[in-house]
């Protein structure tokens, strides 16, 4: 879209409206009001409604209309209307080079991605923050800086934050913007649902952030059932917002197969497809199987909260097992979910900074969907002190400990790739590296909480916290961070600075480790999760690990930092393939033009070529024998 | 290895695995008998030391995994590093069947060991018998027909101990004899909880409506603590006491002045349940 | 609603085949959520927690058999249909998606005549709530389905009525249906039958 001379534009308030977030904002908040009282009609004079001790029916309600107005203020309903009535509406949403498409519905992968890598990035930070008032409370070992109220809703914040925004952290910024790059397309092949499942983010962080209105959130992000049908209102907006989530995530997935399905340009095979959609893939896979789940087991809480069913009340037939088992059949799928990810970016990064093939990518590629299919026959792993049936443990505990071999193959993976490599230490290839330090860490402890006899003492204690805190952070957010520093020279097209970015690694690699890895004490030592008291002993190492996490936090802050000097100060262009790698989403332009591709290119070989004598170049991008409007 | 062009290339494989040899012939017996005797839970009964050793092994076998992996790591970033500032090209390696198949069977083998040696104690041995196995339990030490049963109850936010073989006195404090196995009924009356009694290497979510037992068989008196290990709420944290193993007879005897206490209240508890219900809810219409 | 006044934004036959493959996802990620409501059924009614699974003794719930089977054969026969006319006669497409259409929104009617004089409520213990909740949100996507049926007979596709996009269309919405009248036969089998 050419740019309007500014005389013949109008004034910035006619500007704002339209379908965009303000819109959206605006039409949410009345539909939150239409709905709260469309619900208090509703529940009035209903019996099966009545006898809870608040309106949950109204609460839901007005979440629900409230959902419904941001996204029709955001245009979402024009298309679903312009079918019901027979007129064809655009397909293309505002893919302009104006800045204003970020804050609207756009069509464009590429703006999706970087609307998530903010919006995300947003709730993460919220997250953190959370942590660091978590970890303010814990330097004494009596109830000091927060009533245990509010320490309890910001330890379910934090817990619940984490999950739903990280379960996106790199197929929404990355998977999106570069998948179809990477696999030789112009587009998703649902472009409006991609852009559904970024707008469903906003609206269920806020929701989330809504529950410290309404008496906050008392059960951790785990939900667990007969304490959350008891919860104050606050549980509805946990309830609520993991429902978006998980709808969003189903979408992501839905979305990211059949892309990848059906929309790979002529040359790229099975065996040339870049491991990081591979890993896309697998992740896809597991979103679209595992999160309609979990839809089903928070409306089952809904139902319990609003309707007085009785799906986890022990005293009228129901089971709290029932949830734990629902739960956790969604919950071991969605750490996988996070993991996938990760293997991913870092195996994609290594080849790139070893200038060595990828080793062994077949067997990375049988590591992915390993654990796939494993990950769905694991779940009682979590359950396996609560009472469940004790002949079914050893064969959880086989399947727990046999989903660690395919993950050991990206091990033997990075190994190979590391074997005689000429390994180039840049800010990304010391995250990828970070990542496998901290992985095996944490999958290591894994093996001790997956031996029944030991979890005896670990589960429900510090050392389940350590354990999954080196995976999630010290695997998925240091691939995140990796991802950042190698990808946005080509999202956003500035440099990063790399003393900043070495400094925030250091520290960050440094003092997460100070921080987790005295949890595995806290654990042997007799120190639950979830506790703001705890034994006087243990102060010492307590205080010790807030203050290491102080540091992460300052990290986070020097990370900022360097965005908004590089991106906003500095603006240094970045080079169009700053780390000479051979992936196809190095071989376009940056900025990446609209359509991505002039034409869509033939994948002559695979991106892992290093060092191979002669090796083609990884795609032909003026195809001769394909007609000029062709595919 | 093959030499190229002439150039002799390094033993890498080797050098690496001397060094993890020599590494890891030093940490496991560090870890076997310095570090393993203070390895949680701590040795008060039978099922915390079947516990502490099933630690022991795993350290003892994990550690020299983990060992492996950082020397490779850390050999490599010494080793293969690129010392020039340009962008040189490694060599074109992409796989090799011989070392993947070894892989395979090494990790195969050990994950394997580990679950059959896994099972095999949990059952046969009973060494998860602390932990909580719900009403019809797998893994039963022997003599536990003759088991002395203390029922635990979890409340937001209090535990309460029952002992039906005594006529059924409640208390709020938990002591149990020495040399004895006890077999813990674990219930709940509100929400989950979860009874961690950590030196004796037991721990049992306590769940309504459901009779989740727990063995422990007593070594040694003292002081055992007790925790809350399920999110239940506001006080969570402070659902915390400590309980006792008293010798028998110093057990008798508090059991008779407990009894003789609690004879007042006792006649108007309900009888002796194995689980416990909060109010049904009310019924709508 | 000629291709040319609207945006040729994907070329048709991939159009058509991200049609397709969503689809089957879509009804997989479908059979996973009713998946949880079927082991729901079953768990709740081998615990039978104090006995409570089918309710108060002497006051066991029991959907009326009549309504249910008109739902499951408006159903089955929405299905059948929709799914049929893409094996044996493509060309009949718009008769046969207004029956599916039709039938569906007979089995909605139904369900919601059905809820309207249950004679019991989520509140009866828990096989009533299984009752509820599954039936209920079956409802749900039915509803959804019908959506996709109207636009499927408006015939407004993106790349207007180009007909292999349109029997794309066609066979996505059949094959959902198809998921779908499966899970309505297990909950039939469960719901009405085995209680």
């Amino acid at each position: 879209m050419s740019a309007t001379p500014i005389a013949a534009q109008p004034p910035v308030w006619r500007r704002l409206i339209g379908f965009n977030m303000l819109t959206g904002l605006v039409l949410g908040i009345g539909g939150w009001f239409l709905g709260a009282w469309i619900g208090g009609q509703v529940a009035v004079g209903h019996p099966y409604l009545q006898g809870t001790d608040q309106n949950d029916v109204g609460i839901y309600m007005g979440y629900l209309f409230g959902v419904i107005g941001w996204l029709v203020g955001l245009g979402f309903a024009n298309y679903p209307i312009g079918r019901l009535l027979g007129r064809p509406p655009t397909l293309r949403h505002h893919e302009t080079g104006s800045w204003t498409r970020y804050f609207r519905l756009c069509t464009d992968h590429k703006v999706v991605g970087i609307q998530y890598l903010f919006g995300v990035g947003i709730f993460f930070f919220i997250g953190g923050l959370n942590a660091m008032l978590m970890r303010t409370e814990l330097l004494r070992p009596v109830e000091q800086a927060w009533p245990a109220s509010q320490y309890l809703t910001l330890v379910s914040l934090h817990g619940t934050m984490m999950i739903m925004m990280t379960s996106a952290f790199i197929l929404g910024p990355f998977g999106n913007y570069f998948v179809p790059i990477m696999i030789g397309a112009r587009r998703m092949a649902f472009p409006r649902i991609e852009a559904l499942t970024f707008w469903l983010v906003p609206a269920a962080g806020l929701i989330l952030l809504s529950a410290i209105a309404f008496g906050g959130i008392a059960t951790g992000w785990t939900g667990y059932a007969p304490l959350a049908d008891e919860g104050r209102a606050g549980m509805d907006a946990y309830v609520m917002s993991f429902i978006l989530i998980a709808i969003s995530l189903t979408l992501v997935g839905i979305n990211l197969m059949a892309t990848i399905l059906t929309m790979r340009a002529p040359g790229m095979s099975w065996t040339r497809l870049p491991i990081f959609v591979w890993s896309v893939l697998a992740t896809s896979i597991l979103q679209a199987l595992a999160a309609p789940v979990l839809v089903a087991a928070m409306l089952m809480v809904l139902m319990d909260r609003a309707a007085n069913t009785s799906f986890f009340v022990a005293s009228v037939g129901g089971s709290q097992y029932l949830y734990e088992n629902l739960f956790w059949f969604f919950g071991h799928p969605e750490v996988y979910i996070l993991a996938l990810p990760g293997f991913g970016i870092v195996l994609e990064m290594l080849p790139v900074f070893a200038r060595k093939p990828l080793w062994g990518y077949r067997l990375a590629v049988a590591g992915m969907l390993g654990v796939t299919l494993l990950s769905f026959m694991v779940w009682q792993h979590h359950l396996f002190v609560s009472g469940m049936n004790a002949g079914l443990r050893p064969f959880y505990m086989l399947t727990t400990e046999l989903i660690s071999i395919p993950t050991g193959f990206i091990f033997l993976n990075a190994i190979g790739t590391l074997w005689r490599a000429r390994i180039r230490f840049t800010v990304p290839m010391l995250f990828a590296l970070a990542f496998f330090f901290n992985f095996l860490i944490g999958g290591l402890s894994g093996v001790f909480l997956s031996d029944v006899p030991s979890d005896v003492t670990t589960h429900g204690s510090y050392f389940v916290m350590a354990h999954f805190h080196y995976t999630i952070v010290g695997g998925l957010v240091f691939a995140f961070f990796g991802a950042v520093y190698y990808w946005l020279p080509k999202m956003l097209g500035f440099e990063l600075n790399e003393t900043l970015g070495k400094i925030h690694f250091w520290l960050f690699f440094v003092f997460f480790n100070l921080t987790f890895f005295p949890l595995f004490a806290a654990g042997f030592l007799d120190m639950p999760r979830r506790v703001s008291t705890y034994a006087p002993s243990l102060q010492t190492l307590n205080i010790f690990v807030s203050a290491s996490a102080y540091v992460i936090g300052l990290s986070m802050l020097i990370f900022i930092a360097n965005l908004i000097w590089s991106l906003v100060f500095v603006r240094q262009p970045a080079a169009e393939n700053p780390w000479a790698s051979r992936g196809l989403e190095w071989q376009v332009p940056t900025p990446v033009p609209i359509e991505n591709f002039d034409r869509i290119p033939v994948i002559t070989s695979g991106p892992y070529e290093y060092g191979v004598p002669n090796a083609p170049p990884v795609a032909d991008f003026a195809p001769g024998a394909l007609p000029a409007a062709g595919r | 290895m093959t030499t190229i062009a002439g150039e002799r290339i390094p033993r890498h494989g080797i050098r690496i695995l001397a060094i993890w040899l020599v590494l890891t012939a030093i940490s496991v017996p560090l870890i076997v008998w310095v570090l393993g005797p203070h390895l949680p839970p701590p040795h008060m009964t039978v099922e915390s030391g079947d516990q502490r050793n099933a630690n022991i092994v795993m350290t003892a076998l994990l550690f020299p995994i983990a060992l492996l992996v950082l020397t490779y790591f850390i050999y490599s970033f010494v080793f293969f590093r690129e010392t020039s500032d340009g962008i040189v090209d490694g060599p074109p390696i992409k796989g090799h069947a011989g070392a993947q198949l070894l892989w395979i069977v090494l990790t195969s083998t050990i994950v394997l060991a580990l679950a059959v040696w896994g099972s095999y104690t949990l059952l046969a041995g009973a060494h998860g018998a602390g932990g909580g196995q719900g009403p019809d339990p797998a893994a039963k030490p022997p003599g536990w027909q003759n088991a002395l049963p203390v029922q635990v109850i979890g409340q937001q936010w209090e535990w309460t101990f029952r002992y039906p073989t005594y006529g059924g006195i409640e208390t709020r404090d938990l002591a149990i004899p020495d040399n004895t196995l006890v077999a813990f009924h674990v219930t709940s009356i509100d929400v989950t909880h979860s009874f961690w009694a950590y030196q004796l290497g037991v721990k049992a979510d306590a769940v309504a409506g459901v009779d989740n037992i727990a063995y422990v068989h007593t070594r040694h008196t003292g002081f055992f603590q007790i925790r809350c290990a399920e999110l239940c709420g506001l006080w969570h944290g402070h659902m915390s006491k400590k309980g006792r193993v008293l010798a028998s007879s110093a057990f008798q005897s508090w059991i008779a002045a407990a009894q003789k206490k609690n004879a007042s209240i006792v006649k108007y508890l309900p009888k002796y349940s194995r689980v416990y219900y909060p109010a049904p809810l009310r019924r709508a219409g | 609603m000629s291709a040319s006044t609207v945006d040729a934004v994907e070329q048709p036959d991939v159009l058509a085949r991200n049609i397709r493959v969503g689809s089957r996802i879509w009804a997989a990620s479908q059979s996973f959520f009713f998946l949880a409501f079927f082991f729901a059924f079953l768990y709740l009614r081998a615990l039978n927690t104090n006995g409570l699974w089918r309710g108060w003794p002497h006051h066991h719930p029991s959907p009326s058999m009549a309504f249910g089977v008109a739902i499951l054969i408006c159903v089955l026969g929405s299905a059948a249909i929709a799914r049929g006319a893409v094996l044996v006669a493509p060309e009949m497409w718009r008769v046969t998606t207004w029956a599916a259409l039709f039938l569906a929104l007979a089995a909605i009617g139904l369900q919601c005549a059905q809820f309207s004089s249950l004679g019991f409520g989520p509140t009866d213990a828990a096989y009533a709530s299984v009752f509820v909740g599954w039936s209920g949100l079956f409802t749900v996507f039915l509803l959804g389905t019908c959506y996709w049926l109207v636009t499927v007979i408006g015939d407004v596709t993106r790349t207007g009525s180009l007909p292999v996009v349109r029997a794309a269309a066609v066979d996505g919405v059949g094959f959902v249906l198809l998921v779908l009248a499966g899970i309505e036969i297990a909950a039939f089998i469960l719901l009405y039958i085995v209680k």
